[in-house]
């Protein structure tokens, strides 16, 4: 047991409190950084991210949390966690990890998470669902480009 | 602020994240999802981004082209877990021109054409120095004509008439061609005197400099292919033995461990199956040889990985086609491995950036054997 295997608490948007260990909780740079420049106590308030994106975010660290002993996981097994730990994510979740990724800074979780995404998600309809995007080209505008990109339209 | 921006609460810089991870058919599909999407999938930074997912996801790619239309058809799967193929794209060739092009785009572009229709085998090769493709086009069997350079770039497309240093007669089929590392290699024949012999020649992209390689005891068995070992030059060529106890696909690999002195080193596999229609497609940068089913009655055909570390088969898939498409006996086939998207097609106006680019862009279209 090392002296530096203390634990920190992270705070959700909506109060939920999670107590980890700290090797856990760094993999997240903003929460590294929040940590070095010594401006938080032992609680970290995060307030982009809902408890229910936090457990998971948090399950994904201990997995890859690198603890005494604890991390000679074989890059293999990792692998195969990971797909299936977003295997079954919805969509909304999904966009949600992204976001929580992003904004803790998990380059790892980042890149799983949007590859998750690209992979299941077929259609344009599907990104303007959760993107909220307006088409804002005229029709004929529309048609011209499709027109210029047709080897992307056959099947 | 309009309601593109209102995606306020997915920020704008996360989704090149998200679509430089699709398939390029999908990027193109994209392009008129709104003018914010257009701009992003437009930009300069995106394609580089596009290009390094590439680079992780090889895919496997296969160019047909049908004998009745000559059209090329194009298709690929991901390298090595598969999923249905997908149909890429189709071009038409009717003209005897050499033709460059991105399978993923179906962009293209007509090189000059040569005024004599005898320069029948050509080759594409990539100079990762310089950071230029070159096209090299020789008459056969004349070689009389010489042979004709041609350096893909920004600048007026000409062709250079060199003489070729080595009397040599390239195999017949130009597909036989792997460039690594800045040397391009092709089987040929040489004659001294009155005796021919089996080599590689060895064409240095950059200097424009041949050399040969004996390549007689690669020989041994009829069927070959050029495949990059881990960044070496290797040959392998297989055989198909069927005895009532068993069916055996063996291997025969060697790989050239250094040119000056011509040593090659050999190994031998065998994989204990029925696949006697079976060739070899070409070795994967992770190391495992593709073999696909070159003769099928069928509108699909079969795709093994073979780990030759662990002598065993890590994936075996079936690929299936519609009729039109895979009538293998009116068709010719060629399969390339580790085939990577990419979104530009920049060959002839800048520098492409890695080595493995180079592996991208074929000439499907050789002269075309219609006309």
């Amino acid at each position: 047991m090392s002296k530096s295997e203390k634990k920190i608490v992270l705070k959700s948007l909506d109060n939920e409190a999670f107590e980890v260990e700290k090797a856990v909780a760094l993999q997240s740079q903003t929460i590294w950084v929040m940590c070095e420049d010594k401006c938080v106590g032992n609680e970290i308030p995060l307030e982009n991210v809902t408890g229910q994106i936090l457990a998971k975010v948090i399950d994904y660290c201990k997995k890859h949390a690198v603890v005494d002993g604890d991390g000679d996981e074989s890059s293999e097994e990792l692998k195969n966690w990971d797909t299936e730990f977003t295997k079954n994510m919805d969509q909304s979740t999904l966009f949600n990890m992204i976001l929580a990724a992003n904004y803790l800074n998990i380059k790892s979780l980042l890149n799983l998470t949007c590859q998750a995404v690209a992979d299941k998600t077929k259609t344009i309809d599907e990104f303007h669902t959760f993107l909220n995007i307006e088409n804002n080209f005229t029709p004929e505008e529309e048609a011209q480009i499709c027109q210029e990109n047709l080897w992307a339209f056959d099947d | 602020m309009n309601r593109e921006e209102g995606s306020e609460s997915f920020p704008v810089d996360l989704i090149p994240e998200i679509l430089s991870r699709l398939p390029a058919k999908s990027i193109g599909r994209f392009l008129c999802v709104s003018k914010l999407w257009g701009s992003i999938l437009h930009r300069p930074d995106f394609n580089e981004l596009f290009l390094t997912r590439s680079l992780a996801r090889p895919r496997l790619l296969f160019a047909i082209q049908g004998v009745v239309t000559g059209d090329w058809f194009f298709f690929s799967s991901p390298q090595p877990i598969i999923h249905m193929i997908r149909r890429r794209s189709l071009l038409n060739f009717y003209e005897t021109v050499h033709v460059i092009c991105n399978p993923s785009t179906r962009q293209c572009v007509s090189l000059p054409k040569l005024r004599t229709k005898d320069f029948s085998r050509s080759f594409l090769g990539f100079d990762p120095i310089d950071k230029q493709f070159k096209v090299l086009c020789m008459a056969n069997p004349n070689l009389n004509y010489g042979l004709r350079i041609l350096t893909l770039g920004s600048g007026k497309l000409g062709w250079r008439k060199i003489k070729p240093p080595l009397t040599h007669h390239p195999a017949d089929d130009s597909s036989q061609q792997i460039c690594i590392n800045g040397v391009l290699y092709y089987f040929a024949l040489m004659w001294e005197t009155l005796e021919t012999h089996h080599v590689i020649v060895c064409f240095d992209v950059k200097s424009e400099k041949f050399k040969s390689i004996d390549a007689a005891s690669s020989y041994d068995w009829g069927v070959k292919k050029l495949i990059n070992y881990k960044g070496k030059l290797g040959v392998i060529s297989w055989h198909y033995t069927h005895s009532d106890e068993s069916d055996t696909f063996e291997f025969l690999m060697w790989v050239l461990e250094d040119v000056e002195k011509q040593e090659w080193s050999k190994y031998v596999y065998t994989l204990p199956c029925k696949c006697n229609r079976f060739g070899v497609a070409g070795m994967t940068a992770s190391g495992e040889i593709v073999l696909w089913e070159k003769y099928t009655f069928k509108p699909s055909f079969d795709v093994l990985y073979f780990n030759p570390r662990s002598n065993s088969t890590i994936c075996s898939v079936e690929i299936q086609g519609n009729n039109e498409v895979f009538d293998m006996n009116r068709h010719s086939v060629c399969t390339f491995v580790d085939h990577v998207e990419t979104l530009k097609f920049n060959i002839m106006n800048t520098s492409p950036p890695t080595r493995t680019e180079a592996n991208l862009i074929a000439i499907p279209c050789s002269p075309s054997r219609l006309k």
